[in-house]
């Protein structure tokens, strides 16, 4: 059965340009701001972006189901992220303490002025959390994602899901508290 | 609600509409050569490429010559060798295992290139720092975790597929690493089944080496089914020789799924009878709810069935509001010695703009008094984080590998790795395998 189930669904997927395109018009906004809050720098978020889509548009073939797109162009959103991050901070740790702090240059002018000094503080912290914590804390209350689609974009259990945030809370708690 | 969700909701929300536009989608080039590229990016992704090839190559190589020597090589008497004393003059055993790269999440999305370093084992020494073998895992795995028996010879570790196409997705499989005088090493594949819709937390293997426990939670509810159960397999059948099951919310909140840095959450107590585990109470205090941890005993002897019911409360987190500071346990990472006679936690403070660090152990006998093992004060900088934590403790406590770092930007070079005993902190060397703080190693 399952594999009549999976050449159904591979005969009724739209054409690869097609079906990635529409998925970005309908989403590239929400992931370029997820990328944008992980990263602290617009142009590395969307550059994590469009290798999510094009990487999504190379594998369109192989996906088993194309309604698991948009769970499946998350993650690889995340996992650039990430990858982005840890090439930063094997390049220049120094800096990229420096980048990640909201105060510093390589943030936008736009987020530069538009933002709130409370604002930056909360972004300042919520960048110092561990890269688990800190994912699952920006697609819960960022992307309102549900506790179980968290665990699923995260590919983590949902109670794992609990913990990194039952964590990054006290953690971001006792930060802006030390802040303030 | 929590007030600082709605700050996290507020400042992203408010970040997130600093974005007015993005740039068209281009499907026509690959992204390295795409114009829009900044010229950095394209260097990093060709560099990516050369240097991640090689290691795969490699990999596959190696894995067919470690399959090789297994198949030629196997130990006499079973897969188990006996346990042994293998503690070095100072306390500490002096071998680790190490699982390094990407072993998270973000391991498994199949469609961005991994720049991370290569994922591999490393067995080394403990106290030279001296790199013994690497060990890679098979084409389209990385390994995932790994535990240790009391002998510091013998290790389970598990790999998981990654490419999330493949049948079935995200399979995790098990291997017996035992490590021969002169750091040689045998790996050989056990056939515990894959656990499919189940995640794996922690694992633990007991001291003996004869079996290895593991608590797994259901990665997506089903109803009328448990979520959560802790399983005990044989190492030498593979066969499974225990389960036990809830639903309970203790279990199941934060408590026992965080598997730490170590897979902590688990142990073998009193001499493989018993395993302990972690879960989280929530007790009403004053009309406010606070969530307790605690930890659980289960005698191995018991039938397999309901695991609340099955299992005793061996130890609470004292809740003194009189207690110093210094005193009170982090809430996460408790663990107990496999004497099952002490509950090891850390704290940290902050006073008078200095941060300590503390390193305690509850005794049975005084439950509410700590011991302090070790501790450190350190003036901060501006903006910092904080990393303490054991990775490894003796039978009875009174030696311990710890961590601990106080920087704004948490690396290995900012964390300190050391042995703690009788009050002192004795620095470890550099170790290989530890490219990040929290390693997931096991002694």
């Amino acid at each position: 059965m399952d594999s009549v189930d999976t050449d159904t669904a591979r005969a009724a997927r739209p054409p690869a340009q097609a079906g990635v395109t529409a998925l970005y018009e309908a989403h590239a906004f929400g992931l370029v701001r997820l990328a944008i809050i992980m990263l602290g720098d617009r142009a590395a978020a969307e550059d994590v972006v469009q290798d999510a889509f094009f990487g999504l548009y190379r594998n369109w073939d192989k996906l088993s189901d194309p309604a698991n797109a948009l769970t499946y162009v998350r993650a690889s959103v995340l996992n650039g992220c990430r990858a982005t991050l840890r090439q930063q901070s094997r390049r220049d740790r120094r800096d990229r303490a420096a980048a990640t702090d909201t105060r510093s240059g390589t943030e936008s002018a736009e987020s530069l002025v538009l933002l709130s000094e409370e604002h930056r503080g909360v972004l300042l912290a919520v960048r110092r959390l561990p890269e688990r914590q800190r994912e699952a804390l920006v697609l819960r209350f960022y992307f309102g994602l549900s506790e179980e689609e968290t665990a699923s974009a995260m590919r983590i259990s949902r109670g794992t899901v609990k913990s990194s945030l039952s964590r990054a809370l006290a953690a971001l708690g006792r930060m802006l508290a030390e802040e303030s | 609600m929590n007030p600082v969700e709605d700050q996290v909701r507020a400042a992203t929300r408010a970040q997130a509409q600093t974005l007015r536009e993005v740039r068209p989608l281009r499907l026509t080039q690959a992204p390295q050569t795409a114009a829009w590229r900044r010229p950095g990016a394209r260097a990093r992704r060709t560099r990516i490429f050369k240097t991640w090839i090689a290691p795969a190559t490699a990999a596959a190589a190696v894995i067919a010559l470690a399959i090789a020597l297994v198949i030629v090589r196997d130990i006499p008497n079973g897969r188990v060798a006996p346990p042994r004393p293998a503690v070095t003059g100072t306390g500490v055993p002096p071998y680790y295992v190490a699982v390094t790269g990407p072993i998270g999440w973000y391991a498994y999305a199949p469609l961005s290139p991994s720049p991370s370093p290569p994922n591999v084992l490393v067995i080394g020494e403990t106290l030279t720092g001296k790199r013994l073998a690497t060990v890679t895992p098979p084409s389209g795995s990385r390994f995932v975790g790994v535990t240790g028996a009391a002998d510091d010879r013998t290790f389970v570790v598990s790999t998981m597929r990654t490419s999330l196409t493949a049948s079935p997705a995200l399979a995790v499989t098990w291997y017996l690493l035992q490590i021969a005088p002169g750091g040689g090493y045998i790996l050989q594949r056990l056939d515990i089944p894959d656990m499919r819709s189940w995640g794996v937390q922690a694992i633990a293997l007991s001291g003996s080496g004869r079996e290895l426990a593991m608590t797994l939670a259901r990665a997506k509810r089903e109803a009328g089914s448990p979520d959560f159960e802790l399983r005990i397999y044989s190492v030498a059948t593979d066969k499974l020789v225990r389960e036990w099951s809830t639903n309970d919310e203790s279990v199941l909140g934060p408590g026992i799924t965080v598997p730490g840095p170590q897979d902590q959450g688990l142990t073998w107590v009193d001499g493989d009878r018993a395993l302990v585990f972690p879960t989280l109470v929530r007790v009403s205090r004053h009309g406010e709810i606070i969530e307790r941890p605690t930890e659980r005993r289960i005698d191995v002897t018991a039938a397999s069935g309901d695991l609340i019911a099955n299992s005793r409360v061996i130890w609470s987190l004292p809740l003194s509001p009189g207690a110093a500071a210094a005193d009170r346990c982090d809430p996460f990472g408790a663990s107990v010695t496999a004497d099952g006679k002490t509950v090891l936690c850390t704290s940290r403070t902050l006073a008078h703009g200095r941060v300590t660090l503390a390193w305690l152990a509850f005794s049975a006998s005084a439950p509410h008094v700590p011991r302090v093992l070790y501790k450190v004060t350190v003036a901060p900088p501006r903006a910092y984080a904080v990393v303490v934590a054991f990775l490894w403790s003796d039978a009875s406590g009174s030696t311990s590998i710890v961590e601990w770092a106080v920087a704004r930007t948490i690396s290995p070079s900012t964390t300190h790795y050391g042995a703690v005993s009788h009050g002192r902190f004795r620095p470890l060397p550099p170790l290989p395998g530890f490219i990040e703080a929290q390693p997931k190693a096991a002694w």
